[in-house]
């Protein structure tokens, strides 16, 4: 009789098991969209503020005769997003589209007509929080990623990853250049 | 002798010195102090007294102290019922109404009086309704009517009428009629027909109001005591009931004409209020503080006495009941929708109990019909084939992988800052925010939800659920450092922080009595609490006014303001014409239609446009919780209980299946 027991409650522990691998495998499904959609919705705001952008160069030009060049290396970095091909020209595309906005709104500390345009406020407003945006989702997708790297070397979810080949996926790297000191000098 | 009516406009809120006047009223007039309570407070008209005229003069006059507005009316004899409309005609000089035996036109510029009442007692009903759930929400001291806009919504959904009156300028009743919707002609409403006959019944009343030059509304038939205006409530489908209704609808518009032929009466206190006003701003404007002082202005300053009463008869312009609107509360948050009082059967502890309850009595129905020895002996069966245990441990195999599934869903999913959540699962954290003034109805305490559970003893002196309500249909804002959101509670997981146990009508918090056969448990997310939040994020869909109504709203500005409308007076002879009417109307949906463009670029807040809550197929949890860990933690006790009893459970199963072969 023991053994009949024994032999239920294993059964019952077997489909216990069968059912915790699909919720496991499901789990790694769901993880790995989860990190393709939170991809997709950085692309969303990366569209919204390349859209943005015709329209802030346009207010500038009317105050910013002088600074020719550096409306010309946004509209050259915004075309370069648009002709990027693959994940790493696109990154290294919108990295270099965010750097020469920064020159451009520090350039336009210059201009205070233009600082004063309603029409400037409001887009460089409105990029600023893009640029927010982008950065929480940029934060978000890179926990997405870290919760599912950590899973698939959890136990016992990495036998799982292993037998369907769940892979790593990588983090959002930052630019090299960004990550050095800044200058400080408060000398006249 | 003649009857004559004492009628007062009653005051929302009982003024601090209602005992007072209530004693008044008692000692000096030997009127009833109940009633009179009764009769002064609350929404919208009601009689205070009748009798002879020289009786109620003298209450009148220490009315007029007591601050309020009243009217003493001798009523006249109801003329004639309003006609029923078959038709209606529209141009730009007047109305004109079919009715069975003539034709009876409202020319532009005419001093309408509307009735728009609902003949059901649908409105008074929900009207208590309210009544009730404000005093459970805020107490007897802060009780809040129904809306003006929820008064029209209610009317058109129940069964609405509309009586118009038109009053010549002595606001004597010319003509009356009474339309009923879906009983009358819509064509001749031209563009503004619809296929729903409410709607079409609305666009008659706005159309009064555009044509009127003085235009008087009345919602409140069935809401008010007046004399002769009672609405019956009971059998309302029998046709000698809404015959009789409809007579008392006609006696309530005649008995509002009589009353605008009398004018009301303000009170001496709000003319001594409005004098002091006119001093202060006096005093203000010629920037001496010492005129606003008491005494006679004329001594002081010949000119302060010119600008003070110009001052004050604006005022008095300004305060002039001009158009009988109810008024509706002027508060900072709106108030929360009514509770839903959810049936005993929608709570969980409810169904479990209601299921042990319902085999009981299904068994013992059974053993009624079948004999009692074949029921026992299907129960010992089940039991004993281990066939009640296997089912049992089955559903607790499948409740432990659902807290299982939950807990690793928690886990898996990201937080998001607020101000860049992305549409679908998120998961957000940060403080509750209400953004309707919600109270708990035991604790009194402001929160952005609640859930109040009331229990009864049985009869083995064991509490079970008698009834649960809970503000699930609240929604509320959540707040982190970025920005806000807001939440809709609406079919969550609701884990509350407060719990409160009280006795039934507590209000406070006190300890319950072990005696009391009822009990009433209270949990509450507190207004400011910290909350970890798992939903689906959305576009809210808002129901903003369409732009035929908005154009309507500014026709009727436009109205109303002369100086606006000399604009399109070209010819300058003082009147609008017809195509200067057009020309008018034309210019009003041009600038309707930029102004609509014009807020469709303006971005929204946050708040405004994205709601988190609940997606069919999709969990929404809301948790009183300081880490994520707490929640996953007791996700994960839950599931471990559950396996554990799973497998005990399939062991005497199993033993017993063994044993029953055997």
């Amino acid at each position: 009789m023991t053994g009949l027991i024994a032999l239920g409650i294993i059964l019952l522990l077997l489909l216990g098991t069968i059912i915790y691998v699909v919720i496991i495998y499901n789990g790694f499904v769901a993880l790995k969209n989860n990190i393709e959609q939170n991809w997709s919705n950085i692309d969303v705001l990366l569209k919204q503020r390349y859209d943005e952008l015709p329209k802030l160069i346009k207010v500038c030009e009317g105050y910013m005769q002088h600074e020719q060049k550096t409306l010309e290396a946004v509209v050259k970095a915004r075309s370069m997003v648009n002709s990027a091909q693959g994940e790493e020209q696109k990154l290294q595309a919108q990295n270099a589209l965010t750097d020469t906005l920064k020159s451009l709104f520090m350039v336009v500390e210059r201009y205070p007509d233009l600082k004063a345009d309603a029409g400037f406020r409001q887009l460089s407003n409105r990029i600023s929080e893009i640029e927010d945006q982008i950065a929480d989702r940029r934060e978000l997708y890179n926990a997405s990623v870290t919760i599912y790297n950590t899973r698939l070397e959890q136990f016992p979810d990495v036998v799982i990853a292993r037998a369907f080949n769940f892979d790593r996926r990588e983090l959002w790297k930052i630019d090299p250049a960004h990550r050095q000191d800044v200058e400080v000098n408060f000398q006249p | 002798m003649v009857t004559n009516y004492l009628i007062v406009e009653q005051h929302l809120k009982p003024p601090e010195n209602l005992p007072e006047i209530l004693k008044e009223l008692t000692q000096r007039f030997q009127l009833d102090t109940y009633q009179c309570r009764q009769r002064l407070t609350g929404r919208g008209m009601s009689l205070l007294a009748k009798g002879n005229l020289e009786q109620l003069d003298k209450i009148s006059v220490f009315l007029q102290q007591t601050g309020f507005t009243h009217w003493l009316v001798e009523p006249s004899k109801k003329g004639f019922v309003p006609l029923k409309i078959s038709n209606l005609q529209i141009n730009s000089e007047r109305i004109t109404f079919g009715c069975q035996k003539k034709e009876v036109a409202f020319p532009r510029g005419a001093t309408i009086l509307a009735i728009f009442a609902e003949t059901t007692g649908e409105l008074a009903d929900k009207s208590v309704a309210q009544l009730l759930s404000s005093h459970a929400y805020r107490g007897k001291d802060d009780v809040r009517h129904l809306e003006q806009n929820k008064i029209y919504k209610i009317i058109l959904q129940g069964k609405p009428v509309l009586d118009l009156y038109h009053l010549d300028n002595n606001l004597q009743v010319k003509d009356a009629v009474r339309i009923f919707p879906g009983k009358f002609d819509p064509q001749g409403l031209g563009d503004r027909a619809s296929l729903s006959s409410r709607q079409n019944l609305q666009q008659i009343l706005q159309l009064a109001e555009e044509y009127a030059g003085d235009f008087y509304l009345h919602t409140d038939f069935g809401l008010t005591n007046l004399p002769g205006c009672t609405l019956r409530r009971d059998n309302s489908d029998n046709p000698e009931t809404q015959r009789l209704n409809l007579l008392s609808l006609a006696r309530y518009g005649w008995l509002m004409v009589d009353l605008l032929q009398s004018g009301a009466i303000n009170s001496n206190q709000a003319e001594t209020e409005n004098d002091l006003a006119g001093s202060v701003a006096t005093a203000m404007l010629l920037q001496n503080p010492a005129l606003a002082a008491d005494g006679p202005l004329e001594e002081i300053l010949p000119l302060a006495k010119e600008i003070s009463s110009a001052i004050n008869g604006a005022t008095r312009d300004e305060k002039k009941p001009t158009k009988l609107h109810p008024k509706t509360a002027d508060i900072d948050l709106p108030a929360p929708p009514p509770a839903k009082s959810t049936a005993r059967w929608s709570n969980p502890k409810v169904w479990l109990s209601g299921a042990g309850i319902a085999i009981i009595v299904g068994a013992s129905i059974l053993s009624d019909i079948f004999n009692r020895t074949s029921i026992k002996a299907l129960a010992y069966h089940s039991f004993a084939s281990g066939a009640i245990p296997m089912v049992i441990a089955i559903l607790m195999l499948w409740y432990g992988f659902y807290f299982l599934r939950l807990k690793r869903r928690v886990e898996n999913t990201p937080t998001s800052k607020i101000r860049s959540v992305a549409m679908g699962m998120v998961e957000i954290k940060g403080q509750a925010i209400r953004s309707y003034a919600l109270i708990s109805p035991m604790s009194n305490t402001p929160c952005v939800y609640y859930r109040l559970t009331k229990y009864r003893r049985d009869r083995n002196r064991q509490w079970q659920v008698s009834s649960s309500s809970g503000s699930n249909n609240v929604p509320f804002l959540l707040e982190d450092e970025t920005g806000r959101v807001e939440i809709n509670p609406t079919g969550g997981h609701i884990s509350a922080g407060s719990k409160h146990e009280g006795v039934p009508g507590q209000v406070g918090l006190m300890l319950s009595s072990n005696s009391s056969d009822e009990k009433w448990v209270e949990e509450t997310i507190v207004d400011g609490t910290l909350l970890y939040i798992l939903g689906y994020a959305a576009v809210k869909h808002t129901h903003g006014t369409s732009l035929n109504e908005q154009k309507i709203s500014a026709l009727r500005e436009l109205k109303q303001d002369q100086h606006k409308l000399q604009r399109f007076d070209r010819d300058g002879d003082g009147k609008i014409s017809a195509d200067e009417w057009d020309d008018a109307r034309n210019a009003i949906e041009a600038e309707v239609i930029a102004a609509s463009l014009q807020n469709k670029q303006q971005r929204k807040r946050q708040e405004d446009h994205i709601v988190v809550g609940k997606k069919p197929g999709r969990p929404l949890i809301i948790a009183e919780t300081h880490s994520e860990d707490n929640l996953t933690t007791r996700y994960f006790y839950y599931g471990i209980t559950l396996f554990s009893g799973a497998v005990a459970a399939t062991g005497a199963a199993i033993y017993l299946l063994i044993n029953y072969l055997n």
